[in-house]
């Protein structure tokens, strides 16, 4: 007999308050500790019931504790992993994209003309203009997770686009920019490099949003 | 797992077989079925499994369907076509590897 409603939220209520808060991981927990409760045991009713100082459920669930946070923790790690080859992948095919490249040829070599005029300002507007799109990216992608949920590939794009903006902002200190020492071409090209790699991302994330959507569409709502 | 050691090498290949042979398989009913072939020789954990298979997911060897399952979802984990060809050459490395350990540590008895 299928586990009721009531029965499948106190699974993912337990797993949640363990802190397993990626959705798309937890729900196939979910569904594998459901399916061995409806395999294993025969009255789902006896063993859920609430009345008892110590409920079959809870015991259940505090035997498997330690496993399912070393499988969460595991699996959590692993999909970020998964997730930022898949997304490096993406990025990388749409720079090879013919529009792509073109833009990001003619730009490259209008910085590089821009560089030679007065790498000053050329530094000090790139870097500004870096830390903004990467703080806007970061913003835009924090909205989505707030949106779609905690989904492990979302919180992926995330992580990417914050470390980007931490780079922006710190190589070198944002705050330094207009010290001398910091007007070269390796900032330069670095923070023009950071723009375009942002956007990329954020434009792949949004190419994707829908399928993340559809995909996760019942966990959502 | 029984003797994990020996065993993890070829999780992968275990699952793509598996789906191979059964279409559309989803996390636990794998490990069920590893441990009635093998009479309970062989037990996958979650631990080994989901990661295995979401990395095969990643890798395009699998695709994935994800249904409303009584009252909470399900997630099927089907061969992509990359998948299938995936799968006859891992067979044929882990055909090899079996025959090589058997020259190997029972020359007397190999299959040649």
């Amino acid at each position: 007999m299928e586990l009721s409603k009531d029965q499948i939220q106190r699974i993912d209520g337990f797993l949640e308050r363990l802190g397993f808060e990626y959705i798309d991981i937890r729900y196939e927990m979910v569904d594998h500790i459901a399916t061995d409760i409806e395999q294993n045991i025969v009255n789902h009713d006896e063993f859920f019931r609430k009345n008892k100082m110590h409920g079959q459920f809870l015991g259940y669930m505090m035997r498997k504790k330690n496993d399912l946070e070393k499988n969460y923790v595991q699996q959590s790690k692993k999909q970020f992993l998964f997730n930022l080859w898949k997304i490096t992948k993406q990025v990388s095919k749409s720079i090879l994209n013919f529009k792509v490249l073109v833009v990001i040829l003619f730009s490259f070599t209008f910085f590089q003309q821009l560089i030679n005029y007065n790498i000053k300002y050329t530094v000090i507007i790139t870097a500004i203009i870096s830390v903004v799109v990467c703080g806007f990216s970061t913003l835009f992608l924090w909205q989505q997770i707030k949106n779609i949920g905690k989904v492990r590939v979302v919180h992926s794009y995330y992580s990417i686009v914050f470390f980007l903006t931490y780079l922006a902002t710190y190589i070198p200190n944002i705050f330094t920019i207009y010290k001398p020492e910091n007007h070269n071409i390796f900032v330069a090209n670095f923070h023009f490099v950071l723009i375009f790699l942002n956007v990329l991302v954020v434009i792949n994330f949004v190419k994707h949003k829908n399928q993340f959507k559809n995909r996760y569409k019942y966990l959502l709502s | 797992m029984a003797n994990s050691k020996l065993y993890k090498g070829s999780l992968q290949t275990i699952i793509l077989n598996l789906l191979e042979q059964n279409d559309k398989m989803y996390g636990y009913e794998i490990t069920q079925k590893v441990k009635q072939i093998t009479n309970g020789e062989l037990k996958i954990t979650e631990g080994a499994l989901y990661p295995a298979l979401h990395k095969l997911e990643a890798e395009g060897f699998l695709d994935v369907e994800i249904i409303n399952f009584g009252n909470r979802m399900r997630k099927y984990y089907k061969l992509t076509e990359q998948g299938e060809t995936e799968n006859v050459n891992r067979l044929v490395e882990l055909q090899e590897f079996i025959k090589n350990m058997q020259i190997m540590v029972n020359p007397k008895f190999s299959l040649e």
